[in-house]
């Protein structure tokens, strides 16, 4: 999926693949770390906007899980639930299988895991 | 995806940096240029700064949502039409539906087919790209039907539907509102005598006949407009049915172009003063009028009237009274003529069949077509001659007029319009000079006499050139001193050829030509001339008087010239004396002022020639620095009854009492001379004592004093 983003066209070693994966990455980890936080706190009007917006963001990119469980939290707030802490550590092992993925598939190095922010479970 | 867009921005707005960061690669890509927004407030920002030609903008935004920027930018003029994509949730429908009422152009769902989205910016722009030009080509069309005044219609028949632009409504100054339902509202704002006309093309389009027609409508401030309508099919539904007929129209209002047609034609074919056709209109008329006579062998008459010295009704009445009274003469002649066509006829239309028409100043044009035999033509032209002379009532005053006519006819005299108008000129002029007859018809002779006019014209000017003119003199005398004290300058012509020829003829000739500013020239050297040979022989006071015509006095040259010449020859001024008629003198009374005035300055005296005959005011004689009043031999001939006596003693008493000299011409008896000296006038110019004579004779006659009559006890 990734490789068919635009200005990537299947090349590996594209600027905009690793720029795309960047923004990803550094986005998600702050996302997932504000969900975590808003759902502890019950900021319900917060969490959906989020989760919208994670909503499409993952789902462009592929981050297939994540963006079912985005789409899933949004669907049921707007019939009028709460998210539950349960859904909030769902949104922590989705990125972390997601983070996974994208080393074993070499598309993020070590080094730029690192220039983002500490671990999620922090 | 290919081929550059190079021109085409795009506006991106998305709280997500990813999708934005995505959609400006994709669009890169397709070859656009790109500018982001992370909210709504930046995206109204930054789309007044660069007027994208596109939006891609998505729907869930915090702070200004997609929604609220679409609705903002609709409300804009610049957004008003720009095309805006929403980036709507997959199974969003509530969101589709309400990008559709917010104005969005389009939309397309998360996840974005990058691909897809490039193919529907294309179609999207090339959509607006269509809308805008159908905008710019109605507001185009709007704006040309506005600047043309220019409305437009559609009609459907059956349902008797009218649909009319808002221009059309503003043509008849009202609107939709105010103008009435249905094709027939229109019959109430037309003028009243267009109605049926208006009414009979509507009856024919109501069965597909298309129609151009001109009619004049009535504004509600009541104001007239004309306007130009055409109407035609909008369908063709084959020959037989009419169902579902619509016809289409569009209006113009052409009220200037028919209002500057009128004044071109008023300008070009009518007189401002009379409204009567003008010479130029009376040629159209006459050439339509000998075609139609050549083609039915029919005849035509053409008479020219003329006023007798309508000028002097301008100078002593003012040329406001004067006009007034050619007024009231035009409409006379009309009513005479039974000439019922319109003096301004409106609108467009065929010239009207003329019969009378103003010619010149105090010259009418009278057309008669069909005419009978000669007597019948005379006999109407005797009938004009009285309505002229029939009395003209102007406020405080009567005036009688007389008037002459010559009369042409075709075939009878010439076949050609010019000719023909030119043949009834002739007989009128030489009425006017010659016959004295009230009506002239024209002859061969006449035509001959013309032409030997004509020549004669040729010949005048070679004597000028030539100095085959003679000058002679006639001495007056102070009958109390017995001695000549001037003499009268009088030019004479020995034409080589043809003898004498009288001088009212080549004078009247002269003056007409312009040839008299010469001629006098000519006398007045002759004049210098002779008194500075005749030296001695003439007593220092003796005066020398030239006449000076009405185009000489008007002259601007005059003054210079009377200067030149009396330089040229060496002779004092004092030696000279010009005479003018009244009628001259009266004109133009502030020019005669400067100019006698300047006379008298050279130390040049004046006399008023055939003083009596014209219309003197005492009051302007005493304005004008003039010397000298010559009683008009026609009062000297009278001198036989008590009434003769009385106006001469007059005359004499005047001339005294304004301490002017006075000299009687034309004495030709004693009982005359005597009567004039026993009135106190002692200056007489007569064959009872001499005739011109030559310079050399006059001189003679100064010393013999043979001249004298025999004298008697006084």
């Amino acid at each position: 999926m990734l490789l068919g983003l635009p200005g990537v066209n299947g090349k590996r070693e594209s600027p905009m693949l690793q720029r795309l994966v960047a923004l990803f990455v550094t986005e998600t980890v702050r996302n997932v770390r504000s969900l975590q936080r808003l759902i502890a706190t019950g900021d319900s009007a917060a969490v959906k906007a989020l989760v919208h917006k994670m909503k499409s963001g993952c789902f462009a990119i592929g981050a297939l899980r994540l963006a079912a469980l985005a789409r899933a939290l949004d669907e049921r707030m707007k019939s009028g639930a709460e998210p539950t802490p349960t859904e909030a550590t769902g949104f922590a092992e989705a990125w972390e299988g997601c983070r996974q993925a994208l080393l074993d598939e070499g598309l993020i190095s070590m080094e730029l895991w690192s220039r983002v922010e500490g671990p999620l479970e922090q | 995806m290919t081929g550059s867009h190079n021109n085409t921005r795009v506006l991106i707005v998305d709280d997500d940096p990813l999708t934005r960061m995505m959609a400006v690669e994709a669009l890169r890509e397709g070859g656009y240029s790109t500018f982001e927004a992370e909210n709504g407030v930046q995206a109204l920002i930054t789309f007044n700064a660069e007027h994208p030609d596109l939006v891609l903008l998505d729907v869930m935004m915090p702070g200004l949502s997609g929604f609220e920027v679409c609705r903002r930018l609709r409300a804009t003029p610049s957004g008003e039409l720009v095309p805006v994509i929403m980036l709507t949730g997959l199974e969003d429908s509530d969101s589709v539906e309400e990008a559709f009422h917010v104005g969005a152009t389009d939309f397309i769902s998360k996840p974005i087919n990058w691909t897809l989205l490039r193919f529907r910016i294309r179609y999207v722009l090339r959509s607006a790209q269509v809308m805008k030009e159908l905008v710019r080509s109605k507001d185009s069309l709007s704006s040309a039907q506005r600047i043309a005044r220019l409305g437009s219609w559609e009609w459907f028949v059956q349902a008797d539907d009218a649909q009319r632009s808002s221009q059309y409504y503003r043509l008849f100054g009202q609107h939709a509102d105010t103008f009435g339902e249905g094709m027939l509202a229109l019959i109430a704002h037309v003028y009243e005598p267009d109605r049926a006309m208006v009414h009979a093309a509507l009856e024919g389009a109501r069965q597909g006949i298309g129609y151009q027609l001109t009619y004049r409508v009535v504004w509600p401030d009541g104001s007239v407009r004309t306007l130009l309508e055409t109407a035609e099919r909008a369908n063709d539904l084959g020959a037989e049915s009419l169902d579902g007929l619509v016809m289409e129209g569009s209006a113009q209002d052409i009220t200037e172009q028919v209002e500057a047609q009128r004044r071109i034609r008023q300008l070009a074919y009518f007189d401002p003063l009379t409204g009567l056709p003008n010479r130029e209109f009376f040629r159209e008329g006459l050439l339509a009028a000998t075609a139609r006579c050549l083609r039915n062998d029919s005849r035509c008459a053409v008479m020219v009237v003329d006023i007798d010295r309508f000028a002097r009704i301008n100078d002593s009445l003012g040329p406001e009274r004067g006009d007034q009274v050619l007024q009231v003469i035009g409409h006379r002649l009309r009513d005479c003529m039974g000439d019922r066509t319109p003096a301004e006829p409106a609108g467009g239309g065929g010239l009207p069949r003329l019969k009378v028409a103003r010619m010149a100043a105090d010259e009418f044009g009278i057309l008669v077509t069909d005419a009978g035999p000669v007597e019948e033509v005379l006999a109407i032209a005797h009938k004009l001659v009285q309505v002229v002379c029939a009395p003209i009532r102007v406020p405080g005053q009567e005036i009688t007029l007389s008037a002459r006519v010559g009369v042409a006819l075709m075939p009878d005299h010439e076949i050609d319009a010019d000719a023909l108008l030119k043949a009834a000129e002739t007989a009128l002029n030489r009425a006017k000079r010659i016959t004295r007859d009230q009506v002239a018809l024209f002859s061969e002779e006449m035509k001959v006499a013309a032409f030997l006019r004509f020549t004669l014209e040729g010949d005048l000017r070679r004597a000028i050139g030539e100095d085959e003119l003679k000058v002679l003199y006639q001495p007056i005398v102070d009958v109390n001193r017995r001695e000549i004290v001037k003499a009268e300058a009088l030019v004479r012509w020995p034409h080589v050829s043809r003898g004498s020829v009288p001088p009212p003829e080549f004078i009247s000739l002269a003056e007409e030509t312009g040839m008299i500013v010469p001629l006098t020239r000519a006398v007045m050297e002759r004049v210098c001339n002779d008194i500075v040979q005749l030296g001695d022989a003439l007593p220092a006071d003796f005066r020398v008087s030239i006449n000076l015509s009405g185009v000489n006095f008007m002259d601007p040259q005059l003054i210079p010239t009377v200067r030149a010449v009396l330089e040229g020859a060496g002779l004092q001024a004092s030696r000279i004396e010009f005479e003018l008629t009244e009628t001259v003198l009266m004109r133009d009374l502030d020019y005669a002022t400067t100019i006698l005035a300047q006379l008298r300055e050279m130390g040049i005296r004046v006399a008023v020639d055939d003083f009596g005959t014209g219309y003197s005011s005492l009051a302007y004689l005493r304005r004008l620095a003039v010397d000298t009043l010559k009683i008009d031999r026609s009062f000297v001939s009278e001198l036989v009854d008590g009434q003769g006596v009385a106006i001469v003693r007059a005359v004499i008493g005047l001339a005294h009492s304004l301490g002017l000299e006075v000299v009687a011409e034309g004495v030709e008896t004693v009982a005359q001379l005597e009567t004039l000296r026993d009135q106190g006038c002692h200056l007489i110019q007569g064959y009872l004592f001499a005739r011109p004579m030559s310079s050399r004779a006059l001189a003679q006659s100064l010393v013999s004093a043979s001249i004298l009559p025999v004298d008697r006890p006084v």
